[in-house]
């Protein structure tokens, strides 16, 4: 079996993070071969979700954390590992279990006798893509200890901010089934995520092909990194060049406003949620090769980036009303910029 | 206006649901219009053009609907066998939630859904209507499909949202589904058949059904009273006569019957006074009542009056039958009509050439001999007994009392009896029994009769209700009893029944009871309401209709305008959004409707459509405009128009611009 051993033959960029000698400013062809890098190295490991795989490099791209929501098996630990591996950075993971603390996340002071003072010891939070595993197990204490480090990007300690280091990816998960033990995110918690994806099983065709994958090794091992936390990070900026007119940010606005006003609706959607929105639009407009963003964008983007942030009543709720659903009325509903 | 298409067919299911249940009303109604609607409805499976949301067209078939029922429908007596409410009301409520139903298909359903969740509901409401009906095998039939369809329906409701462009129109259920549904079509069909094909036996059973309960459950007059084992009074509450003004006596008769064979009563009377119009009731005196009498329902065009009424005069445009004379007085009128019944004070002076009223009629030697007829089936026993009743009594009055405190001593009202063996009044009397005013009434005719007091049998209602507006009377206040001749007094009514055969007289009325009369009054009054719609009225509702419409359309514009408000128009260059106006124009040629909420790349097929739209993005998100960029996007535009309007197939226009595009570059080269 050939594709059992690691057969990925890295592009002539990827060969030069992978050596540490990322080019300053790289040309805007180059900066798509390594996003588009990303991108195969991940389905070499996760198979059939292409679609998935993409928004997850589009959340990279643009600076924003990723909340996987599925049931167990799925692949969202793997999704995660796969990633952190392709980023030649540093990748923790912890694994949430009701009695994590917070300070088993950012670090803690400690004294230190021989030289008679306190030293901050890092937490795992000082990486660049931390994989936080059923973040819906541990305490609500703990949780937003996290959810703080992800929106300020920073860890202060009695008083000291201690930055982590860029880029920093979050790649959360949770299984939206199983609610024994759990203590759900609330929903101030849930709008620090830029998108929420759902892997889903893959189809049997690409089944059968994982099972034959995993014949003799696993595919994961295999993998090799294809880009430097620099590298991300010049893209991040890459990405925040690109076009977004007027009209499309009023798009935007309207989308957001518009579920401010749905009686279905208890709470819309958070101006947080549109700066994300018009990010994330920036980026796949980046990746598809254009630098300006079109109204397009916004429209693929806007379930998986808003339909977390909706917070049903309780009617629609028990009415079997799906927050996908609402965005995709949304968007029938609302005018498109011409 | 533009008419929208819309890729989706109404629900199979949901149209089948919806057949059913007019078929269901069509069966029961025997309406031809529930056949219109049914039709109407299967057009939008084959034709796409629907009609906007939120449209005025919308408004103005929904009035034309509620028009063409109330006009045509609104006037018409109740049609149909046997409706255990209000056959009329039903009907015509069936009719309009089946004009709505049929209306909603024939709108764009809402987003994401095959159709719109009022369809149901109005789908629901026809089939109300027609199970308002005591014919059980109809609705036998129609209901097990009516469900299954409905639930078929209700399955395929919603669309899945996220894949709608590319689920399949028309989701038939697979295997098994598809056999139980063409099973239970089958067994449909089969029944439908049946019945079609033994319409007419099952017309002649009902009818025979029919004529047995007619007394108690329909007209509350036959024309051949039997003694029959149960005083039914299914349906008895709905509202027969209003009665407005006072009446001495609450009998209202209507027939009377002189000849009793083995357990019925034959023929209907036929001996009255002409109508003689008294001067006294032209000139009501002080002594002269008058009250107004309605009739409420079409089971019968009986009159109904007290036995002491001196004139009967027909409301203004109206006319009594007479019958020539022969059996009861009859208006020809449509329900609700209504006359007037002039009545005196005992001992007035009528100056009319009668001895009582227009219903008493002095007796003649053959109505005597008739009169006195005992039937050879009388057992002697009865005739002893009516000899010792009356031995000490020295008057017909006391003769007549005597028979009557007997009867209302030793025997007690019920509404269930058994006939016996024999002759059942002789029955009734010998043992003593326990039965409905029927058989007190046969039993004080034959007493009276045996005791040489002419008398008869006469069937009606008993008014003792009182109500807001005068007294009502309903169906279960049929009764009958006697009227006997007193020499010197005339006629004279003699009723025997407990207290006079009232229902609350002799048992409790239930709750339920109650509560359905208050129903049925609440019903009997829009009834009346609606009938009784003079014209400015109609043009007062007409007017209200329009006005809602008015609001309505007023909230959309608003609601419309909000989303459209100037602060929230998209900021964009003008000359730019000439060129996508003209470029919509131009895709508007090849796609139905082009929705605001979608890119216009979705419409673009071509390539030369994509490339301009690509070009055109470009300079319009990109911000890359010059004058040099807008006079290409001038030129393909127009190129675009050209090759439209020229040819329609779309490979002729991708190959007219290609040759367009080369025609310009050599130019420019």
């Amino acid at each position: 079996m050939t594709s059992t051993t690691p057969t990925l033959t890295p592009l002539p960029t990827t060969t030069e993070t992978a050596n540490g000698h990322a080019p300053q400013s790289a040309e805007y062809s180059d900066l798509h071969a390594l996003a588009a890098g990303i991108e195969t190295n991940l389905s070499r490991v996760i198979r059939g979700k292409e679609e998935s795989i993409s928004l997850l490099i589009l959340a990279l791209l643009s600076g924003g954390h990723v909340l996987l929501e599925d049931v167990p098996g799925t692949g969202k630990t793997t999704l995660a590992r796969a990633l952190a591996r392709s980023i030649d950075g540093e990748f923790r993971r912890i694994q949430f279990t009701p009695d994590l603390l917070p300070a088993d996340i950012t670090g803690s002071s400690f004294y230190n006798p021989a030289e008679n003072r306190f030293e901050f010891r890092r937490g795992p939070v000082f990486c660049n893509v931390l994989l936080a595993d059923e973040i819906n197990r541990t305490s609500p204490r703990t949780q937003s200890a996290l959810l703080e480090v992800m929106s300020e990007n920073q860890v202060s300690i009695e008083g000291r901010a201690q930055p982590l280091p860029s880029p920093f990816f979050v790649i959360a998960t949770q299984n939206p089934i199983e609610y024994h033990g759990t203590y759900p995110l609330p929903e101030a918690q849930l709008d620090r995520f830029a998108m929420r994806l759902n892997l889903g099983y893959p189809d049997e065709t690409h089944e059968v092909e994982i099972l034959f994958s995993r014949h003799e090794s696993d595919p994961l091992e295999g993998l090799s990194s294809v880009i430097s936390p620099a590298q991300v990070h010049e893209l991040q900026e890459q990405v925040k060049t690109t076009r977004v007119d007027k009209a499309v940010a009023e798009y935007i606005v309207r989308l957001v406003s518009a579920t401010r006003k749905d009686a279905r609706l208890r709470a819309g959607i958070s101006t947080r949620g549109s700066l994300i929105l018009y990010r994330i639009a920036q980026a796949r407009a980046w990746r598809d090769g254009r630098d300006f963003v079109l109204p397009e964008d916004v429209r693929a983007l806007a379930a998986p980036v808003l339909a977390h942030r909706l917070v049903l009543d309780t009617k629609a709720r028990y009415g079997g009303v799906q927050q996908e659903t609402i965005i995709a009325e949304l968007l029938e509903s609302t005018p498109v910029p011409r | 206006m533009k008419i929208p298409f819309s890729p989706n067919r109404p629900s199979w299911s949901l149209t089948i649901s919806f057949w059913v249940a007019l078929a269901a009303l069509f069966f029961t109604s025997e309406n031809p219009a529930t056949l219109v609607v049914a039709f109407v409805a299967l057009w939008p499976h084959f034709v796409s053009q629907r009609l906007p949301r939120d449209s005025s067209a919308v408004w103005i078939i929904r009035l034309l609907i509620y028009g063409v029922v109330f006009a045509f429908f609104g006037g018409q007596p109740g049609i149909g066998a046997d409706w255990i409410f209000d056959a009329k009301t039903f009907n015509m409520l069936g009719l309009i939630a089946g004009g709505e139903a049929a209306l909603e298909f024939w709108r764009e359903p809402p987003t994401n859904a095959r159709y719109h969740a009022v369809s149901i509901f109005c789908i629901g409401v026809v089939f109300l209507a027609a199970c308002n009906t005591y014919d059980d095998r109809y609705i036998g039939v129609f209901a097990p499909l009516y469900l299954l369809f409905t639930l078929l329906a209700l399955r395929e409701w919603r669309v899945d949202t996220i894949s709608s462009e590319n689920t399949p129109l028309l989701k038939l259920p697979r295997g098994r589904g598809v056999l139980a549904l063409m099973f239970a079509v089958f067994l449909g069909a089969a029944a439908h058949f049946t019945v079609v094909k033994q319409r007419d036996e099952i017309m002649r059973w009902g009818f025979q059904l029919m004529r047995d309960r007619r007394f108690f459950q329909g007209s509350g007059i036959s024309e051949q009273p039997n003694l029959g084992s149960t005083f039914n009074l299914r349906g008895g509450t709905q509202r027969v006569l209003k009665v407005e003004g006072a009446l001495n006596d609450g009998h209202l008769r209507a027939a009377a019957f002189d000849t009793y064979s083995n357990g019925s009563w034959s023929p209907v009377l036929s001996n009255r006074a002409k109508v003689v119009f008294p001067e006294s009731a032209k000139k009501p005196d002080a002594s002269t009542h008058r009250a107004h009498i309605t009739k409420l329902d079409d089971l019968n065009r009986l009159i109904f009056a007290p036995l002491n009424a001196v004139s009967l005069a027909p409301a203004l445009g109206s006319s009594f039958d007479w019958n020539k004379n022969l059996g009861p007085i009859v208006c020809e009128d449509a329900a609700p009509y209504s006359y007037d019944v002039f009545w005196n004070d005992e001992g007035a002076d009528l100056g009319v050439p009668l001895h009582q009223g227009v219903l008493c009629v002095p007796l003649s030697k053959t109505d005597t001999k008739r009169w006195l007829q005992l039937p050879p089936e009388i057992d002697p026993r009865v005739q002893e007994l009516a000899f010792d009743l009356t031995a000490s009594a020295i008057s017909p009055e006391e003769n007549a009392e005597a028979i009557a405190e007997y009867l209302l001593q030793n025997n007690k009202y019920s509404r269930t009896t058994t006939r016996g063996k024999g002759d059942p009044v002789s029955n009734f009397i010998l043992q003593k029994k326990s039965a409905h005013c029927e058989y007190f009434a046969s039993a004080t005719v034959v007493l009276l009769r045996a005791s040489g007091i002419p008398s008869r049998y006469v069937t009606g209602y008993v008014a003792h209700e009182k109500s807001d507006d005068g007294t009502v009377v309903r169906q279960r206040d049929a009764h009958a009893w006697a009227e006997a001749w007193i020499d010197g007094a005339g006629w004279v009514t003699v009723d025997a029944t407990p207290a006079d055969g009232t229902p609350e007289g002799n048992e409790p009325v239930s709750a339920w009871q109650r509560w359905r009369e208050k129903m049925q009054d609440t019903i009997a009054k829009w009834r009346e309401r609606l009938t009784a719609f003079s014209p400015l009225q109609i043009l007062m509702f007409i007017g209200f209709v329009v006005g809602v419409y008015a609001l309505e359309r007023w909230r959309i514009r608003r609601k419309q305008k909000s989303q459209l408000s100037p602060e929230f128009a998209y900021s964009a260059p003008e000359n730019l959004l000439a060129l996508a106006a003209r470029f919509e124009k131009f895709l508007q040629r090849e796609n139905a409707a082009i929705s605001p909420a979608k890119p216009l790349a979705e419409y673009s097929r071509d390539e030369a459509a994509k490339q301009f739209l690509r070009e055109y993005n470009r300079a319009r998100f990109g911000g890359q405009i010059s004058d040099g960029v807008l006079r290409e996007l001038t030129r393909q535009i127009e190129v675009l128009e050209k090759s439209a309007s020229q040819k329609t197939a779309p490979q002729g226009n991708l190959h007219d611009i290609n040759n367009a595009n080369t025609d310009a570059a050599a130019d420019n080269n």
